[in-house]
Formats: C-alpha cells, sequence, structure tokens
C-alpha cells in the first residue's frame, strides 16, 4: 500500500514537472473559515477554470502572465483576484457571505461550474442552504429527500428516505459521509435520513459513469460532506421541531487554525405520544384487554475536528454515530368468565421485542498541497452498522405452566479501510486524479437464536442458525484524468478493483471514460461509458419499505454485481449563467443483482443465507431533463424523467423479464426556493409520479398439500387441499399516481449569521393519499349480502402541517 | 455582471399576510377527507379449470377437476386444509406422446361440511349427523402410468374454457441401502442413489415404519371401549431420521435435527452414484411398531419440488416475504400436474 501511494505520488510529480506555472490554494467562507467545495475559479480571459475539491483546494495552470481570475460560488459574492497576487503559487482566496439587498456578482463568473464545461455527466450538487430551505416533512430537513427531487432519482415508498437511481436499488449507491461508507442511511424505519441537515456543507450525487476514484457500486454515488466548524467565532444553532429537537455548536479551538464542530438530534416522538399511549391502557386495563407499550426514538450525533496546523496542511476527525430504537411489549391478562361474570385470573401473557439498528463510523483525514500543482488526501476510514431484532414471549407467567420463549436476529457490517488521492494539474489540458484504496469488510449476515424453555415438561431449547462472519478485502487502484483540447474535454477513467473473500477472488476492470464537446458558445453534446462491479449486496425485504431489516451481505458463492452504462445528452446554460439545463438518456444493464426467493425472507430459519437467494440481471434505459434557475434571491427547478426498468431472475416469474417494483415512466419534481423580503422566504417542492409497479393475484385455487412433506398423501388425490393464489404478471399492476405538493413559509425574527426563524411547513398541502402499503379489506354488500374483499391502498401521511423555530446564538 | 437591488419594503407586511393568507386557504381546499385508505381498482377475474394431481408412477392416474375463484372473494369454505369441492361433469383425457390412451372415469363422492353426534352409549351405537353436502368426486384412469411416460391431461368443464398440463413421469431412483445397528441400538443407513446423466433431477428422501396392530375405538353400551386389533397386513406410518450429509441437511426444511422429508437436487452429484448416510432409532413412536424401516426415495417434477421449496420458504403470516408465486402447469386454467416415481428399500424388523 505504501509502496503503491509513493510510486503513484512520484507518478504524479514527474509528470508535471515539466507543465506550464500552476496557481493552487484554497477557497473559504470568510466568516467561518469552512472551505468552499466547489466553488468556480475561472478565467475568463483564457475561458479556463478549475473547481475546488472536497477539501475547498483548486490547482489551475496557468501562463506566466497576470491573469484575472473571479472566485465564485453560489450565495457568496464572487471576487476577482490577479493570478500574479498568489505568492510561491499559492493564492488562497475567502469569500463573504451575500445579505440581502447587496449589489452581488452574479455568477457569469462561474464558467468553471457550467455542465457544459464539464465532461462529467449525471451531476448534481446541492448545499446545506437548499436542504434547510425546502419544505420539510413534520419540520425536519432531510438531505435525503431533497435528493429524490433531482432527475433520474426517485424514493421508494411514499416518505421513506430511499434512492433509487436510474432503476437501481438503493444499494447501488455508494452513499458517503465526509468519506466513509454508510450502509443504513436512516432513522424512523426510512422515514428520516441520518444526516443532520444542519451539519452538512454539500451533497453532491453523480449517476451514471462516476469518476474512478468511486467504486464498489453500480450506480451512483452520493457524497455528503459535513461542515468544517466556524474557525473564527463560537457560535451556536438548534432548531426544535415536532419530531425532534437538534443543537449544532460549533467554534474555534485556535483561531483560525482549529475548530470543533458538533451536532446532536433526538426524537421526542415518545413524549408526544406517550400520554395518549397510558390513556389507551389505562382504558385497556379497566376492560381486562391487552394492553400495549410502545416506543420509537432515533438520535444522532456528529462531531468533526478541523485542524490547519499551516496554510498546505490540515487535518480532519470526524465521527458519526446514530441509532434507532424501537421497542414494544403486550400484556394480555386470562379472564375467567363463570356465569356470565368474568375476572381476570391473574394469568398474562406478555408478548415484546425491539429492534435496533444504528452506525458509527469515523474518518481521519491528512490533507496536503504537496506543490502548487500536486494536492494530497490521506484517509483512515472506520464503519460499523449493526442490526438487532428481537421477540420474546412468556405465556401463562404467574400461571402453572409458563412457556417463554426468545428470538433474535442480529446482522450488521463493519468496515475499516485506508486510501490516498491526489490531484495533479498537470498541465497541457490534464487534471489527474490518482489514488489507491484498501478495505476490509466483515459482514454478520445474520445469526437466529432461539431460547426457550417449557416449564411444564422442564424441556429448554437453545438454538443458534446463521453462519459465522465473513471476511472480505477490496484493493483498488485509480486513475482519472481530465483533459481539455479545445472544444473537446475527456473525461479517462479507470478503476482497478479486486474483492477477495474466501477462497473467491473478484477482480474488476472497470474504464470511465467522458466526453464533451462544445458546440457553441455555452452548448456542449456530452456522452459517458462506464462499467462497475459491486462486491455487496443488499437483500431487502418482500416488502420493500426500507426496513433496516434489509440485510447487507457479501459477494461469497454468489459473486459481485455486475454493470455497464452509456449516457449522452446535451447540456447548456444561459448568458448570465444563472440557469443551467442538461438532457441526458442513458442505458444501463445490471447482472449478478441478488433477490430473496418467493416466499423466503431474512426471517427464515436457515444456517446460510445463500440458500434463500437468487441471483438475476436487470436493465434500464431512461431520459432525464433538468433545469434550473439560481441567482441569490431564487433557486428553482424542474426535473423530468422518462424511464423503463426490468428485472429478470430464472427462479421467479418463470425467468421473464418483469417491471421493477420501484419502475417509475415519468417523474416529474418541481422545487421553488425563493427569498420574498429580508423576512420572509418561501418554498415549493411538487413531485408527480407513475404509480408503483405491483403483483396482484388472478385467481386462488385448490392444490395438493405439499407442506405435509408426505409422498402418498400427495398421491392419494384426497379431499382436502390447500387453497393458493395464482397471481398476475410479475408487478404487472400499477397503483395509482404518486403526487405530493409541499409547502414551506420560514419568517425570520432575525437574519444574518445568528438567524432566528419560525417556519411553517405543510407536507402533501393538497391531501392526496399516496399508497404506503397496500391491503385487503373485507366488506359485505348491504343489497347481496356477499362478502368481497376490496383492495386498499393506506397512506401513512395526509395533509400534515408542522410548525418548527430554528435559533442561533 | 449586473446590480441587483434590494426590493422596498413598503407594502410588504401585506403581500406576506396575502400568501400566508392563500397557504392557509389551499389547506382548507385539501378538505377535511383525512382518512387514510384509498380503493384501488383491481383487474377483472376470468375463472378456469383447476386440475390437481401428482401422477405416482405404477399407479393408475387420478385428478380432481375444480374452478378457480375470485380472489378478491370470501371463500365461504374457510382456509387452510379443509374439504374442497370438486366435480365430475365435465371429461379428462389422458394422452402419452401426442396419443390418447384413456378417458379417466368419473367418480361422484359425496363430501360433507360438518359432521356431529356420536357414539350413544344408551344404543352402543354410532350416531352421527352429516351436514352441507357437496359434490367432491374424482377422475381415475385404469392403467397404470409408468416411469418415462411423456403425458397430457385434457380437461373440460362445461362452461370454461378447456385447460391441459403436460408431465413427464420420472424414471425411478436407482438405490441401494444398507443397514448396520450402532451400539447404541440406532440404525445407520447408507443410501446409494445412482443419479443419471444431466442436470434438473430432483428427489426426496423419507423413511417409513411400519406397526401390525392397531387400538381402536369401538362404540358399545356403556361407552366407547379401546380393543386391540391385528392387522391383516402391515401398515406404514412416515418417520425421522437424523443425518449430517451436507446435501441433505441444506435441502431440509424443519427445525432441530429430525428429519421427515427431505427435497435435494443433483446439482452436487449430476450423473454420479452419491452415498447418504442417515441414522435412525431402532424403533418408532408407534405403539405396535414392528422394527421394520423402509427407505424411500422418490424422484419428483420440476414444478413439485419448487413447490415444495417455496412453500416450505413460507412462514406463516411472515410480513417480509416476497408473496409466494407457486408454480404453475395447466395452461387455460390453474393447477399443478406433477408426477413422481418411488423406490423404496425395506429393513426387516422383529420377526421380518
Amino acid at each position: 500500500m505504501v509502496r503503491l501511494a509513493v510510486g503513484l505520488a512520484v507518478l504524479a510529480v514527474a509528470a508535471g514537472a515539466s507543465a506550464q506555472p500552476v496557481v493552487s490554494g484554497t477557497v473559504t467562507d470568510a466568516e467561518t473559515g469552512g472551505v468552499l467545495i466547489g466553488a468556480a475559479v475561472y478565467a475568463p480571459a483564457l475561458d479556463r477554470g478549475a473547481v475546488t475539491n472536497a477539501y475547498g483546494h483548486f490547482s489551475l495552470p496557468l501562463p506566466a502572465d497576470s491573469v484575472r481570475l473571479v472566485v465564485s460560488y453560489v450565495g457568496y459574492r464572487a471576487q476577482e483576484v490577479r493570478s500574479d497576487s498568489a505568492v510561491d503559487g499559492r493564492l488562497d482566496v475567502a469569500l463573504r457571505p451575500v445579505d440581502l439587498g447587496e449589489v452581488v456578482v452574479e455568477a457569469d463568473a462561474a464558467g468553471a461550474r457550467r455542465p457544459e464545461s464539464t465532461p462529467q455527466m449525471g451531476e448534481v450538487a446541492l448545499s446545506g442552504r437548499d436542504v434547510q430551505a425546502l419544505p420539510a416533512a413534520l419540520g425536519e430537513a432531510d438531505v435525503l429527500k431533497a435528493v429524490q427531487l433531482l432527475p433520474g432519482v426517485r424514493a421508494g415508498q411514499e416518505g421513506t428516505a430511499g434512492l433509487y437511481v436510474r432503476g437501481g436499488s438503493p444499494d447501488q449507491t455508494l452513499v458517503l459521509l465526509d468519506g466513509t461508507p454508510l450502509y443504513n442511511a436512516s432513522h424512523l424505519f426510512g422515514f428520516l435520513s441520518t444526516f443532520n441537515a444542519d451539519a452538512v456543507s454539500r451533497v453532491e450525487l453523480t449517476k451514471g459513469a462516476y469518476p474512478a476514484r468511486f467504486g464498489g457500486r453500480l450506480a451512483s454515488v452520493l457524497d455528503v460532506r459535513l461542515r468544517d466548524g466556524d474557525l473564527e467565532r463560537h457560535r451556536v444553532q438548534g432548531q426544535v421541531g415536532l419530531l425532534s429537537t437538534k443543537v449544532l455548536a460549533e467554534g474555534p479551538i485556535v483561531p483560525g487554525r482549529a475548530s470543533l464542530l458538533v451536532s446532536g438530534r433526538r426524537t421526542h416522538i415518545n413524549l408526544l405520544a406517550g400520554p395518549f399511549i397510558d390513556r389507551a391502557n389505562e382504558r385497556a386495563a379497566q376492560r381486562d384487554e391487552a394492553q400495549i407499550d410502545p416506543s420509537l426514538s432515533f438520535y444522532d450525533l456528529n462531531a468533526k475536528l478541523n485542524w490547519r496546523p499551516s496554510d498546505r496542511d490540515r487535518l480532519y476527525l470526524s465521527v458519526y454515530r446514530g441509532g434507532d430504537a424501537f421497542a414494544f411489549s403486550a400484556l394480555d391478562p386470562e379472564i375467567d368468565c363463570v356465569d356470565g361474570a368474568c375476572s381476570a385470573t391473574g394469568v398474562e401473557n406478555v408478548t415484546g421485542g425491539g429492534l435496533d439498528w444504528g452506525s458509527l463510523t469515523g474518518s481521519l483525514r491528512y490533507t496536503r498541497a504537496l506543490s502548487p500543482r500536486l494536492f494530497g488526501a490521506l484517509t483512515l476510514t472506520a464503519s460499523d452498522y449493526g442490526f438487532d431484532v428481537e421477540v420474546t414471549s412468556d405465556e401463562g407467567r404467574n400461571g402453572p405452566s409458563p412457556v417463554t420463549a426468545a428470538a433474535r436476529y442480529r446482522s450488521g457490517i463493519r468496515d475499516l479501510g485506508a486510501r490516498l488521492d491526489l490531484d495533479l494539474a498537470a498541465g497541457r489540458g490534464h487534471t489527474l486524479r490518482l489514488g489507491a484504496a484498501l478495505a476490509h469488510h466483515r459482514f454478520t449476515p445474520g445469526a437466529l437464536s432461539i431460547l426457550g424453555e417449557d416449564a411444564a415438561d422442564g424441556v429448554p431449547a437453545d438454538t443458534t442458525l446463521g453462519s459465522g462472519p465473513t471476511d472480505g478485502l477490496e484493493a483498488v487502484v485509480y486513475a482519472d484524468d481530465t483533459w481539455r483540447l479545445g472544444p473537446l474535454t475527456l473525461g479517462l477513467g479507470l478503476h482497478l478493483a479486486a474483492y477477495a473473500t474466501g477462497p473467491a477472488v473478484y477482480p474488476s476492470v472497470e474504464p470511465r471514460l467522458a466526453a464533451s464537446v462544445a458546440l457553441r458558445p455555452r452548448l456542449a453534446l456530452k456522452a459517458s461509458a462506464a462499467v462497475t462491479q459491486q462486491p455487496v449486496h443488499l437483500l431487502t425485504t418482500g416488502a420493500g419499505i426500507g426496513l433496516p431489516a434489509d440485510l447487507w451481505v457479501p459477494a461469497d458463492s454468489v459473486g459481485p454485481e455486475r454493470g455497464g452504462q452509456v449516457a449522452a445528452g446535451l447540456a447548456g446554460s444561459s448568458r448570465s449563467g444563472r440557469t443551467t439545463w442538461s438532457v441526458e438518456g442513458y442505458v444501463r444493464t445490471m447482472d449478478g443483482l441478488v433477490a430473496y426467493r418467493d416466499g423466503a425472507a431474512f426471517s427464515t430459519p436457515t444456517d446460510d443465507w445463500q440458500e434463500l437467494v437468487v441471483t438475476g440481471e436487470g436493465r434500464s434505459r431512461g431520459l432525464e431533463a433538468f433545469v434550473e434557475h439560481r441567482t441569490d434571491r431564487l433557486t428553482a427547478w424542474v426535473a423530468y424523467t422518462l424511464a423503463k426498468t426490468d428485472r429478470r431472475f430464472d427462479a421467479i416469474a418463470d425467468g421473464a423479464w418483469f417491471p421493477y417494483r420501484y419502475d417509475r415512466r415519468h417523474d416529474v419534481s418541481a422545487v421553488v426556493l425563493a427569498r420574498l423580503s429580508r423576512r420572509v422566504d418561501v418554498s415549493v417542492a411538487a413531485v408527480y409520479g407513475t404509480g408503483d409497479a405491483v403483483t396482484l393475484p388472478a385467481a386462488t385455487y385448490d392444490a395438493t398439500f405439499l407442506s405435509s412433506g408426505s409422498i402418498p398423501y400427495w398421491t392419494q388425490s384426497v379431499p382436502h387441499a390447500a387453497s393458493e393464489v395464482a397471481y398476475g404478471p410479475r408487478n404487472g399492476h400499477r397503483l395509482p399516481a404518486y403526487a405530493r405538493l409541499d409547502l414551506g413559509v420560514t419568517v425570520y425574527l432575525a437574519r444574518g449569521p445568528r438567524p432566528h426563524s419560525v417556519s411553517l411547513d405543510v407536507y402533501n398541502a393538497l391531501n392526496r393519499k399516496n399508497p404506503f402499503v397496500t391491503l385487503l379489506d373485507e366488506r359485505t354488500d348491504a343489497e347481496t349480502g356477499e362478502a368481497r374483499q376490496q383492495l386498499v391502498g393506506i397512506s401513512l401521511f395526509p395533509v400534515l402541517p408542522s410548525l418548527s423555530y430554528r435559533f442561533a446564538f | 455582471m449586473r446590480a441587483v437591488s434590494a426590493p422596498s419594503r413598503s407594502g410588504r407586511l401585506g403581500t406576506e399576510a396575502g400568501r400566508v393568507l392563500g397557504l392557509v386557504a389551499l389547506l382548507a381546499v385539501a378538505g377535511c377527507d383525512l382518512s387514510s385508505s384509498l380503493d384501488i381498482e383491481t383487474p377483472p377475474y376470468e375463472a378456469g379449470v383447476v386440475a390437481r394431481a401428482v401422477l405416482a408412477a405404477g399407479q393408475p392416474a387420478q385428478v380432481r377437476l375444480s374452478v378457480s375463484r375470485d380472489p378478491y372473494a370470501v371463500d365461504s369454505a374457510g382456509t387452510g386444509l379443509v374439504q374442497r369441492p370438486s366435480r365430475v361433469d365435465g371429461r379428462v383425457v389422458l394422452l402419452r406422446d401426442g396419443v390418447e390412451v384413456e378417458e379417466l372415469r368419473a367418480i361422484s363422492w359425496t363430501c360433507y361440511r360438518a359432521t356431529a353426534g356420536g357414539c350413544n352409549a344408551a344404543t352402543g351405537l354410532v350416531e352421527q349427523t352429516r351436514t352441507g353436502p357437496f359434490e367432491c368426486g374424482i377422475y381415475r384412469g385404469a392403467a397404470p402410468v409408468e416411469p418415462g411416460d411423456r403425458l397430457e391431461l385434457r380437461t373440460e368443464l362445461p362452461g370454461l374454457p378447456p385447460a391441459s398440463a403436460r408431465v413427464a413421469v420420472p424414471e425411478a431412483p436407482v438405490v441401494e441401502a444398507t443397514a448396520t445397528e450402532l451400539p447404541d441400538g440406532r440404525r445407520r443407513f447408507a443410501v446409494r442413489l445412482t443419479d443419471p446423466p444431466g442436470l434438473g433431477d430432483r428427489y426426496g428422501l423419507t423413511i417409513t415404519r411400519e406397526y401390525d396392530r392397531v387400538t381402536r375405538s369401538e362404540c358399545r353400551v356403556g361407552g366407547r371401549a379401546d380393543t386391540v386389533v391385528a392387522l391383516a397386513r402391515p401398515a406404514s406410518y412416515r418417520s425421522h431420521f437424523s443425518t449430517s450429509d451436507p446435501v441433505l441437511v441444506t435441502g431440509a426444511r424443519e427445525a432441530g435435527s429430525s428429519i421427515h422429508f427431505v427435497t435435494f437436487p443433483d446439482d452436487a452429484f449430476d450423473g454420479r452414484t452419491r452415498e447418504f448416510v442417515i441414522e435412525a432409532t431402532a424403533v418408532g413412536s408407534h405403539e405396535f411398531d414392528t422394527g421394520a424401516v423402509v427407505v424411500q426415495v422418490t424422484a419428483m417434477t420440476a414444478e413439485l419440488y419448487d413447490a415444495y421449496q417455496i412453500t416450505n420458504f413460507e412462514l406463516d403470516e411472515n410480513p417480509f416475504a416476497e408473496p409466494a408465486d407457486l408454480p404453475l402447469n395447466v395452461e387455460g386454467g390453474y393447477g399443478r400436474v406433477g408426477a413422481v416415481a418411488t423406490t423404496e428399500v425395506r429393513f426387516p424388523g422383529r420377526g421380518g
């Protein structure tokens, strides 16, 4: 690893030695000292520019002459500098956030940020401010729900935070929190994401041929970066909402040199629901009925230490801890009735259980501007995700024959990783990115423990099913070059990976190609292609509601997922740069997909999860259109996706292709975030999409009762039969179209660096009933007396107004 | 570059108030219907013939015909394993290699929804009242089906489209077995199964035991009394065994170490002879067990094997499982027609 890193560094330095002079530096927020990711550094006279990387660093080869540079970032006052003001090639720029009413430089300088200026396709970024400004369900601004409003991305079930990108399942998106992979990014059974929007600096989604520095997933990369923490001032901000309260504190440890940011969030659903549950249980107790006591909670903590020992060095330490706990207990007293008089016998049946899941991640990152043209980042990451479900039963408690039983199911995945990334402004139109990474995965795909005792018989039971942990080692080397050749810009990348688990080794050669040709000013034709491999699978539950019971499993003997994608399209922007647009068509293939066999689930008792699964393939194609308009007062976008995605498994639906459950033919989202005045912001988000694909029964029929497991019984042709359901085409029916309108108004009691505000958000303002789950409801015809079952969709969220209060001091 | 000026503050309050009022109005327009359910239209239902049969090599074909049901109608027969009506007012023809072999004979039977009553202690007679009669007849062939037969069942019921099912009766498995007695009294069976070349063969393994007497409850004056009756020839009952064989352990779907029935494919031993070692207790659970054990290896058709796999993966009320979409092979209708061929090796007990 070390030799490889040194080799790469030598290669990088050698490659850059002969190139032209370079200006490099860091772009920061002038008020907080935090780095600005994705800021544009643009030389209008040369029509050449650079964009700051994830650490706010840029390198821009320039002629020796003095060149005017415009440094810009949306929401900040653009700044003009001369290249000859750099000291030893270093030019750090601090941008000041704009305040309303100021005369500001518009974004026409941000040439390097325009979509037509980069060969990268399918890339969309949101700032933490965008996320905060969107209408929020129950007052909770949510990163993943904001991303769901982008083209090519759709949500799973109503209200949940899963990402289905270009027909891929949620596991096909690599979710990174400050560079550390997150395996479950949801709270509250998927209703919220684990990202505390207050702590988020920037969210970048790259679909399709994502850069070669990323890997291990088929579809896309969601790179979430936390704020660095204010280097200049101490600051506390927070929010009190219906669902949770959150607080963020940040400030300098050594002014200008080191800062610490700590944020925390905890729900108080139990506080709100507790009195209602207590009252219901009091009534149940009075009537000797079962009392049920559920509880649900989540929390998350983020901490980030940012230390700048010198202008060229930075050290970051990020830690995330988050968890959810759901528990329930039900107490059912046994009732004895004599001559119509009923009373409790004192014997009770108690059932209970819990579902806990959570992640602990950490990353230690050291970055250094090794030279004006070479920037390096060394990162160590650790990630631990666990899921634990327990069900207990205490039948006949206080009685003569109590029977206790407990079943517990655990699964998890633990990663340790190290990676080295180098950015090299090599000159002659080349911008290189090189690196290597090594990661160790330990999977615990699931162990089911069954404990029990029948007191009457004195029979204890103690059984554990499930295989032990499985280790996997993943090694990666990559190189990525952005090469500008006049009107043609090429993105050439190669990601070489090998995943080893037990005796199996799965190597992969993954080229990433992208090209952009300027057809005319502010209009480019773009194309890209990529091959990707994914050594981990997410086995999703049948209900598909993003439960944490979704199980991460390694490639093992079932092999990895492999995919390919080609895309082509047009991208452009208006003269001012305030409006950008893109149209992209894509075709994806996926192989080695894993799904549960019909009738199987994570809770099926087995010693090996691989017995429960089948492998298959998928295909997806679509067309995405995106128009975005950004000024300091207004952010608005419209996204439309026309898509079709199918799956095929030999052992499912007779091996025929069938629509993916989340195939959505049409998907439109529109967002408007506007500052109406110094005191009032408004936001509107509207979504419309084709309904989910579901499988519905076609008929019921009589069949031989096979579960008897007795051949003579099978062949006797007895009158007794099992009633079975014959289903129609797999996912061949559509639920009603999905539509939602969310509104938000924020009234600022004070703006500026320490704002106070009150927000009124209305989720699903049109009270559309979007089905979360479908059920059968038995109804009797009043005239005929005939009983029938009606398929009904149960929506989770009617119109939901919420108030929240934000503060800062 | 462009300059953007700040908006005027005059009249802003009124504008903002208007917008907030607009929002409130929108909420009002949303209406008061806060119910959470929405009726969803379902596809129209079309009834079809249901054919149900598991043909056994060496035995005549037996087929039951019934009519499918609307999946959204509430089933008056109830749920679970219950007696179901079948019809004999149609026609079932058996074809071998496309040539008609025979038309199966309709045998009319009557089943009852409920039976009440019992032994009258005063008279010593069984007095039962049966209610809710319904037709539960069967179609039966005359000639036994043979291993290797390629059969087609063509079925007709009045008012419904004709339906047919094709099935290939498997060859009987080639099995040899030996038994050894272990020091603890248990018996170990080495079962050697020779698989024909070509993947896709599917097997089931079970053991049965024999008993030669039964206790019968007879109705007499004064009430029921138990009597031990000797059988003319031993009867068999299903038993269980244990094994550490990986193929069998993988295929077993029963919790614990006792296996009553295990299915497995030939993936791991295609075209070869594979020995399976199983162990069983000296005698079974029946009161009059003779000690005789019969090892049964059954070759079965794919749809039977797949359906068994799926139904045994499916747990009752498992909220996480995919709906079990069981394989059907009746074209133009519904149902499943499978076939089996069984080879038995008997190990005598006391007294042979």
